[in-house]
């Protein structure tokens, strides 16, 4: 095992965020197993890697493209997953929540759209991609940071509410596509185009971290974690800053058009394999 | 029993709609009926593609033999960059929206465009584009920094002639055009398919039309940018591209590319779909595995915006860039793939007609494979680096342009000639034309993929007498004359067909799609009712009741069925 694989960490808050998301599930199921709870819990183990994994330990101290990888999982794979496991038969107060929420979507499935490549363009600000890092040397929030400093707990915020903005966005975004309701959801070919659309904007987010200047997002402090971090990387690792950034782009522009892709063409041929859509009658002779 | 549905007229008639045909002409010029205006812009493709060819024909004769002197170094530059803008935006691209101009209204059931004048507008306005591109032979010099036209030679620095200012207007007009045109297809494919003809029962060419306008809408604005960009960089002493005074030269490869890649998409989907209906009619099947068809359509679309970089290997971004363009570029291979096994399927099996068309079709898989596999060589980085500005990249884009899409174009155009025209052809005079022009090719390009690995660099006016240069270039000069012999065939078939051709039937070829319930030529109304479409083939099920598609399950009527 590489050294880097050891370096899990551990924090309350993300342990809260998964929490929460279990009994939202359970109180949405009546407490019951339904189909698609697999699904869902796929989407909480992903999400808890992407939060507890070295991914995120080297996103913190000295990667922007692990930090990219977590970008894209929590609002292109575990927010999908997390709309596809949603309860068929909802139970009691959440019934009423997702009909509401399935009809909004259905009317205006613009906002889903806007909500997923928005967050993912504001998170990509310079200046809020720094905010959104942890602050503090140490990096990484364990137990005792929640208790520290004000300021600290402050700037932390931001660092807290990054990844439930992003869940939270790529939810609407799946939503109009693959909300639990079917009947509301949006015609597979207008989905497509969603899908294309939302690829060139986020390729073009990806073109411009690629092509920014070194540095643009080079918000690292380096210091004892960072460098740290940058000595259990395997050999051949490409940890340049200019490289990293160039790296993370790419990544966004390139596997993150593929995942829009992947999509499409899935929505695509679905709905063509369909059979009773709109229920279709053949002559009788 | 099959009831028919009445199509719904106009409420105002449209102009043009009172000329009659006797007075010649000004029917044509005042028409906005989308099959005239099909035709015209076919024409139009046809009289670029002989001046076009013209070109080649030029740079051929000065490659004949070593230090040649036939032609001068600047006349030279001019013609290979006039030859190849010609022929992506002067020819492939009209002729691929005068097929679908004309043929969309037909295979989905409507009499006109949805925005008849506007379409119109579009084809004069790329006519007139290609002419202000040429007037600039006789305004002081055409274009010379080869059709992609990189900074920084496209400056005045470097290029002081008006040719690039003429290559921008030239450009950016044809480009509104194409524009206009892919908005007015995509609204046309949205808003007026007869009411029982759901997407799933679109024909392929209608669905890859449908995918392609989309693709120009979004590729297309790319290359307008870039061009008026280019245009106050040069007249009005503007700094985008002009590295001396800070701007980047990179900058215009990047947008150009971001509509170049997808371009050669835009010419190469529509032939896709008209090889989809040339393999099912010929072959007397219908097409294998039709969602997967379509589906690649849209995957080979989505993938066009991630690729583009593959092109500017050689710029020296860095290997983390040129990496992960390596492996999309390949990735490319997999849609494009599935097509050509489904047209494989879709033959294997069938009762096939070798007509003109169908020969063009076969020959395009092959020709097209050989392009698409020296592509993936291409998206090596190191072979990249070896080869390009070479003669093999010269054979690998003529292989996909003229083996993909020009080879797809001949085959829909002898496909539908008799719906066009009315008339038959000769299929004697096609098969001369078809061996002549794919010998032709063939002699003319595929020498040229081992004149690029033994090192001739590509767009350098003469070359000296080295070993195998000589022989090689002899070869494809040849070849490129039997083109030009193959074409006054073609000439003499239209001519021919035209004048001496067998009157056609509604449905010559026994065709699945709605044009061939009209009359051929179909009539200025092309329907005036329409039976309900039950599946991709409705005319196939008219005219052939007992074995209809409706009456089968989706999974056996797309091909889709598992082999247990």
């Amino acid at each position: 095992m590489m050294p880097v694989m050891h370096y899990w960490t551990f924090d309350l808050a993300s342990l809260a965020i998964l929490l929460a998301l279990g009994l939202l599930y359970g109180s949405m199921a009546g407490w019951r197993r339904q189909r698609g709870a697999g699904l869902y819990g796929a989407g909480l183990v992903l999400l808890a890697l992407v939060q507890f994994s070295p991914l995120h330990t080297l996103a913190l101290t000295c990667s922007m493209s692990a930090h990219m990888i977590g970008h894209m999982l929590l609002l292109l794979v575990v927010a999908p997953l997390l709309v596809l496991g949603l309860p068929r038969r909802p139970t009691g107060w959440s019934a009423t929540h997702i009909d509401r929420l399935s009809a909004f979507f259905s009317t205006a499935p613009w906002i889903g759209w806007l909500m997923g490549l928005g967050t993912m363009w504001f998170w990509h600000i310079p200046g809020t991609y720094r905010a959104s890092l942890a602050h503090g040397d140490t990096g990484i929030i364990p137990l005792c940071t929640l208790a520290g400093p004000s300021t600290d707990w402050a700037a932390n915020l931001i660092h807290l509410v990054h990844p439930i903005s992003l869940v939270m966005a790529g939810v609407c975004f799946a939503w109009p596509l693959l909300g639990p309701r079917p009947s509301q959801r949006m015609f597979p070919l207008t989905g497509v185009l969603y899908l294309f659309t939302a690829c060139i904007g986020c390729s073009l987010l990806g073109m411009l971290i690629t092509f920014a200047p070194a540095g643009s997002y080079y918000p690292y402090v380096p210091g004892q974690s960072y460098y740290a971090m940058l000595s259990v990387l395997p050999a051949g690792w490409p940890a340049e800053p200019a490289v990293d950034q160039q790296m993370a782009g790419l990544l966004m522009w390139v596997p993150g058009c593929l995942i829009y892709l992947t999509g499409a063409i899935s929505l695509f041929i679905h709905w063509i394999t369909d059979d009773d859509e709109a229920g279709q009658i053949a002559p009788v002779h | 029993m099959i009831t028919d549905v009445e199509l719904p007229e106009p409420e105002k008639s449209l102009p043009g709609a009172t000329v009659n045909s006797d007075q010649g002409l000004l029917m044509w010029i005042s028409s906005v009926d989308h099959k005239q205006i099909g035709i015209m812009y076919l024409l139009m493709a046809l009289f670029y593609l002989f001046v076009g060819g013209l070109l080649a024909l030029l740079m051929r004769v000065q490659l004949l033999v070593p230090n040649n002197h036939f032609l001068a170094p600047d006349a030279y530059n001019q013609l290979f960059t006039m030859h190849g803008t010609t022929m992506i935006f002067f020819v492939l691209t009209p002729a691929i929206l005068g097929l679908a101009v004309y043929l969309v209204p037909l295979q989905i059931g409507a009499n006109e465009m949805a925005f008849p004048r506007l379409n119109a507008f579009s084809f004069w306005i790329s006519l007139f584009g290609g002419l202000l591109l040429y007037f600039s032979f006789l305004a002081g010099g055409a274009p010379d920094a080869g059709w992609f036209s990189y900074a920084p030679l496209n400056q005045t620095q470097y290029s002081a002639s008006p040719g690039i200012d003429y290559y921008c207007i030239g450009l950016l007009l044809s480009g509104i055009g194409t524009v206009a045109t892919a908005g007015n297809l995509a609204v046309t494919i949205i808003t007026l398919r007869t009411p029982s003809m759901q997407y799933k029962y679109m024909p392929v060419f209608v669905w890859m039309v449908f995918i392609d306008s989309f693709l120009i809408l979004a590729a297309f604005p790319s290359l307008n940018a870039a061009l008026a960009m280019l245009l106050i960089d040069r007249q009005l002493d503007g700094h985008f591209f002009n590295t001396d005074a800070g701007g980047s030269a990179l900058l215009w490869q990047h947008l150009f590319w971001l509509f170049g890649h997808p371009e050669v998409y835009i010419v190469v989907l529509p032939p896709f779909g008209v090889l989809s209906e040339v393999f099912q009619v010929y072959s007397r099947k219908p097409i294998f595995g039709y969602p997967f068809v379509v589906g690649s359509g849209i995957a080979i679309s989505l993938l066009a915006f991630g690729v583009w970089v593959h092109h500017m290997f050689a710029t020296g971004m860095g290997h983390t860039v040129n990496s992960f363009f390596a492996v999309s570029s390949m990735l490319i291979g997999i849609p494009t793939g599935v097509k050509v096994f489904n047209w494989l399927g879709t033959m294997y099996g069938g009762s096939i007609r070798f007509t003109t068309g169908m020969l063009f079709a076969t020959a395009f898989l092959v020709e097209f494979t050989i392009g698409g596999l020296s592509g993936i060589s291409f998206a090596i980085v190191p072979i990249d680096w070896q080869l390009t500005d070479t003669y093999y990249v010269v054979a690998h884009l003529h292989y996909v342009f003229l083996g993909g899409s020009l080879f797809g174009l001949f085959a829909g155009l002898f496909y539908w000639f008799p719906k066009m025209s009315g008339r038959m052809y000769s299929e004697r005079l096609g098969n001369w034309f078809f061996w002549l022009f794919v010998i032709g090719f063939n002699l003319t390009f595929f020498v040229q993929h081992i004149l690029g690995i033994i090192g001739m660099p590509r767009r350098v006016y003469t070359y000296p007498a080295l070993a195998g240069y000589s022989a090689l270039n002899l070869t494809s000069s040849l070849g490129a004359f039997l083109m030009g012999l193959s074409m006054l065939v073609f000439l003499y078939l239209l001519y021919d067909a035209l004048k001496r051709g067998k009157r056609a039937g509604d449905n010559p070829w026994d065709g699945y799609t709605f044009e061939w319930l009209t009359s051929s030529p179909p009539p200025l109304k092309n329907f005036t009712t329409l039976p309900p479409v039950y599946s991709f083939r409705p005319v196939h099920d008219l005219n052939h009741p007992e074995i209809g598609d409706y009456k089968k399950p989706d999974e056996e009527k797309y091909g889709t069925k598992d082999i247990d």
